[in-house]
């Protein structure tokens, strides 16, 4: 009977492991934690070019070389091993080192996921500089993080810190260098950019007892490291005149890491000794990976030859965000909810999964056929075989759109400005950067706007997706055009591929 | 007996009194319990429309976000503006402040006591940070460019907090073209400041570039230039670089160059966040005929883009694709002022009489309090100072002397001790120094560096066309000891002129001036090493009439 029911509760909890949505972050940890950064090596499967900056001896050195990651996660407990091979020859360095961390992932009940880190295994480092080894003798580690998965989004913050002791030397009277790193992390996720910035202090404290008479000194670093991953679209022009199609776009994509470092040291003597005159060292150094191209269809709109929405409209043909391929667009066509969350969902596009964790997670072989069950539409009045019928239910799944009340989704409904922006702002999960529930916008006709979506126009306003018309209106009842609807979506992937890259790394390093 | 009635009607008339009062509207907490009722009265919410302490009063937005309409005036005057009781708590962000702090654009909750007052009332702020670029600054406004393009207009007061590097600063610290971070709340008009930030590290403009444009790649964003020259101190000098260069974009800069384009493009360059020094403006020229380069102070500027010289009857016109640079930032050419010294780079054709400005550089004159003293050490204060028996002082290219002793304070997180074969350590400081001659850079009577350097009187100056930069190397002969050798600098000098015995600068052939460890450079304010100075500064070089070794290297 016992035995019975450990079988019962075995069965039930697999089937619960299985059916647990396995989170597959972006928000990697290629940088590590050791105020480094790092471009992924687009050859090596698992390996990373990398730098970092090397405090030990009070003198800021450039270490360079590769870091490789390797992850399994198994049931939302990830294992990664970060294995590190750096030098700088001209300086006459070299550093190897070993860390194995486990990450414990936990989903909350309205969806966030928090995660903490700590050490598995005790870390090995040995580091060479100059004939004189540091060899790690102490060492601890723990990270937090919380992720709140947005419908196009998923935001991260998390704190660090760690504390490492090395041992100089081999001999007998033990001098040490402690270093303690406390850090932050900010990170965002999402399919057009992602970015993690960790803002990391940094105390190095050496103690040197061999030393007539025994030496303390310290120093102090704040470092900015940022990972990101961007896309560009840029303009390519034919030069044969003779050519079936004009100029299209070109899709970049690359990933950059840049460290940026104010450290503050004691200048040393000419007999080795620190001084009390503090110098003080800054440098930039960067990574980038090659530039990835892919060129974008070339839709036919030579029906818009001219026209001031030109550009973004190719390009939105291009990426694929507007359906089909060109000529039967109408710019002052209004557009009907269904189509506008087809167009919006297309936008969004998917966050990118880590591509360096090997899931293996405890499963029932016997998997269940969902062949003969019958989909079930989250609305009333659209049907599974509309041509949006998919794009609707994603939206409806990641709390984009609840439908116009009464369990429908009014489809054909033409949408209008408010509804469009209130959709756009929910999928970027922003809207709390107004005040809840009673905002007031920049627009001179904020009475007029429905109470639902004045935070999300007052928002829209502050990420500069919307502007005022020539009378400083939103026209919130006005019906969205599908040029009015491109130049949004143009906004909004420009919005989420350059703008908020901007926060999160570029003014993190500038103030 | 008399007692227990007396309890009874005690109690009769409690109950009636306690019943009267249940539901009568007059007490909030009768209120809150009144049969049928689940929420609590006297709880307002919505956003700030207006506070106005001195008339008692706030006015908020209704709950909706409404308000905004001149016609729904009058509604929010009856319906939501409220009057302060008397010394009534207030909470702003989760602090203690005063009814003066609340701004428009807040959230607040308020609680009104039974008489309609507030009783208490707290607020939340809503700040959004703008970026941007100071265009123009007053005394107290500033223009700022948002990222976006877009400008706006920003009153400052003496009491908003400014910060560069997490350390507070003064309103006279944001030069025009810094970077900053505004912490703005904006509702309506009202445009409330909480602090201004300003980039952490001035990031300079690299270089002022010219050449021949050879292609542009649009794929990399980058401009391959030809014959590329640097204007350095007001003249264009060659750059190490020869052949064709690459110069990469910013991402922020979007003027390309025009198609099939045969002029010269002027470029300024500035390191972006990953430290690559990147094209932040460039003007594509392509008048051919006369180029000069010219040094002057601003008279005036027109409307109609004609620059006025102090000394020059030149006439200069600029425009939009101008680059003007001041003070190391790119800026709008409003920012110049009267009397400004500019270097300017101008061209014009070779029939028209009126020049065009491609480049503008001013760079403010700074002032600092280093004095350069000599002496004799005649005592040792280990950790706080030192005696010289007498001293001379440079002034100008001689030394002034003055038969009195002089203290110098150390303070041994400025103070630097430079010898000859190495950096010094001050804290080690002793009587072991007394009556050894040294440099003293002071500020005030701080010592900012001590050099055991010898005595030099011989000054020299000219225009740096090179330098050759000094290193270490292991001592490998002879020792162990593993001590490093310090290899000296080479200045090599152009326009060279010495101060003779007669008092006149002699023009003289090109010179290579040796600078050893212990020289002393000062450049902009700055005490540093021979990395300060750059090929085409030009320096006052002190130096040895024996060795000829450059000890004392200012740059002008």
């Amino acid at each position: 009977m016992r035995k019975l029911s450990y079988k019962i509760f075995t069965i039930i909890l697999v089937i619960i492991l299985t059916m647990a949505p396995l989170d597959a972050l972006a928000v990697e940890g290629t940088m590590g934690y050791s105020a480094g950064i790092s471009v992924v090596n687009p050859i090596e499967k698992s390996e990373y070019q990398y730098s970092e900056m090397c405090f030990l001896t009070g003198v800021p050195i450039k270490l360079s070389g590769t870091l490789t990651i390797k992850k399994t996660d198994k049931n939302d407990v990830v294992t990664a091993t970060y294995t590190y091979r750096l030098n700088n020859a001209e300086a006459d360095v070299t550093m190897n080192r070993v860390l194995i961390y486990t990450t414990t992932r936990e989903t909350k009940a309205n969806g966030q996921v928090t995660e903490s880190t700590k050490l598995s295994r005790v870390p090995t480092e040995v580091i060479n500089i100059g004939g004189t080894a540091y060899r790690l003798i102490d060492a601890s580690f723990t990270q937090s993080m919380i992720t709140d998965p947005k419908a196009a989004i998923n935001y991260h913050t998390g704190e660090f810190s760690e504390k490492k002791v090395y041992a100089i030397g081999t001999g007998t009277t033990r001098d040490t260098v402690t270093v303690t790193l406390s850090g932050r992390t900010y990170a965002y996720d999402q399919y057009w950019s992602s970015t993690e910035t960790q803002r990391i202090n940094m105390m190095v404290e050496t103690d040197l007892r061999s030393t007539n008479p025994p030496v303390q000194w310290g120093g102090a670093a704040e470092i900015v490291v940022s990972s990101a991953t961007l896309h560009q679209v840029n303009y390519s022009e034919n030069e044969p005149t003779y050519i079936s199609f004009d100029g299209g776009y070109v899709k970049k994509q690359w990933m950059e890491s840049t460290l940026d470092y104010t450290a503050r040291f004691p200048e040393f003597d000419k007999n080795g000794l620190p001084t009390d005159v503090l110098k003080t060292y800054n440098s930039t150094e960067s990574l980038s990976t090659q530039i990835e191209l892919s060129r974008l269809m070339v839709p036919d709109i030579k029906h818009l030859n001219g026209h001031w929405a030109e550009e973004p409209i190719s390009i939105l043909f291009g990426l694929e965000i507007l359906p089909g391929t060109g000529e039967n667009f109408r710019v002052g066509k209004y557009l009907t909810r269904r189509e506008f969350v087809g167009i919006l969902m297309n936008a969004l596009k998917e966050i990118p999964a880590d591509t360096d964790v090997r899931v293996s997670s405890t499963t029932n072989s016997r998997r269940t056929s969902n062949k003969n069950v019958p989909e079930i539409s989250p609305f009333k009045d659209v049907e599974p075989g509309d041509l949006y019928y998919n794009e609707i239910k994603k939206a409806y799944q990641k709390g984009i759109t609840s439908g116009n009340g009464n369990g429908n989704f009014g489809p054909n409904i033409y949408i209008t400005n408010a509804e469009a922006i209130k959709m756009i702002v929910s999928a970027l999960g922003l809207e709390n950067l107004a005040p809840y529930p009673a905002a007031t916008t920049p627009f001179t006709d904020n009475d007029s706007i429905p109470a639902y979506a004045r935070n999300a126009a007052s928002v829209a306003a502050i990420l500069g997706i919307i502007e005022p018309d020539y009378m400083g209106r939103f026209n919130p009842s006005n019906r969205l055009t599908s040029e009015n609807a491109a130049n949004l979506m143009y906004d909004l992937i420009n919005y989420m591929g350059k703008e908020l890259i901007k926060d999160y790394r570029d003014r993190i390093i500038d103030f | 007996m008399q007692f227990k009635k007396a309890v009874v009607v005690f109690v009769l008339i409690l109950t009636i009194a306690v019943l009267s009062t249940y539901g009568s509207g007059n007490y909030i907490f009768a209120q809150t319990y009144a049969p049928g009722q689940t929420e609590e009265d006297g709880l307002i919410s919505g956003v700030v429309k207006e506070n106005n302490p001195s008339l008692g009063y706030i006015t908020l937005y209704f709950e909706d976000g409404s308000g905004m309409n001149p016609d729904t005036t009058d509604r929010l005057i009856t319906l939501r503006s409220f009057t302060y009781g008397y010394d009534i708590p207030v909470l702003r962000d989760g602090y203690e402040v005063s009814v003066d702090d609340i701004q428009p654009g807040d959230m607040a909750f308020i609680k009104l006591d039974r008489e309609g007052y507030i009783e208490k009332i707290s607020t939340k702020s809503y700040y959004t940070s703008v970026y941007g670029t100071v265009h123009l600054k007053g005394a107290a406004w500033l223009i700022l460019k948002k990222d976006d393009g877009s400008f706006v207009n920003y009153t400052l007061s003496g009491t908003i907090p400014i910060y560069k590097n997490n350390r507070p600063c003064t309103i006279s610290e944001i030069v025009v073209g810094d970077r900053i971070r505004v912490l703005a709340q904006t509702n309506g008009p009202n445009i409330h400041i909480a602090g201004i930030d300003i980039e952490k590290q001035t990031r300079p403009i690299g270089g002022i570039y010219r050449g021949k444009i050879e292609f542009f790649d649009s794929i990399n964003t980058s401009l391959a230039v030809s014959g590329v020259q640097e204007f350095i101190n007001g003249r264009w000098e060659y750059t190490p670089g020869i052949g064709i260069q690459n110069f990469k974009y910013s991402s922020e800069y979007k003027e390309l160059p025009p198609k099939r384009f045969g002029g010269t493009v002027y470029f300024a360059t500035k390191k972006e966040y990953d430290g690559i020094d990147k094209i932040v403006k460039a003007s594509f020229r392509t008048l051919s005929g006369y180029s000069k380069t010219t040094r002057d102070n601003l008279l005036s500027m027109t409307d109609g883009g004609i620059l006025y010289l102090e000394n020059s009857s030149d006439i200069i016109s600029f425009d939009k694709n101008t680059i003007a640079i001041k003070d190391g930032r790119l800026v709008d050419i409003s920012a110049l002022n009267t009397l400004d010294p500019l270097k300017i780079s101008m061209e014009k054709s070779l029939y028209d009489t009126k020049y065009i400005a491609s480049v503008i550089v001013s760079e403010s004159i700074v002032q600092n309090g280093l004095v350069l003293y000599r002496g004799r050490i005649k005592n040792v204060d280990p950790l706080k100072s030192i005696t010289v028996e007498s001293f001379v002082e440079l002034d100008g290219v001689s030394w002034r002397f003055t038969n009195t002793p002089k203290t110098f304070d150390i303070d041994l997180s400025v103070s630097r001790l430079i010898e000859t074969d190495g950096v010094g350590n001050m804290r080690y400081l002793d009587s072991s120094y007394v009556n050894q001659s040294v440099y003293i850079v002071a500020e005030g009577s701080k010592i900012v560096l001590m050099s055991t350097a010898p005595y030099v009187d011989e000054p020299v100056r000219g225009r740096v066309a090179s330098i050759t930069r000094s290193n270490s190397e292991d001592n490998d002969e002879g020792d162990n000891d593993n001590t490093e050798i310090i290899i000296p600098s080479v200045l090599g000098l152009t326009e060279v002129k010495i101060y003779d015995e007669s008092h006149v600068w002699d023009v003289s052939p090109n010179l290579n001036i040796t600078i050893p460890y212990n020289s002393i450079v000062i450049k902009n304010g700055r005490v540093g090493d021979i990395s300060l100075i750059k090929p085409g500064d030009e320096v006052r070089i002190m130096r040895h009439s024996q060795s000829g070794e450059g000890i004392i290297v200012l740059c002008q």
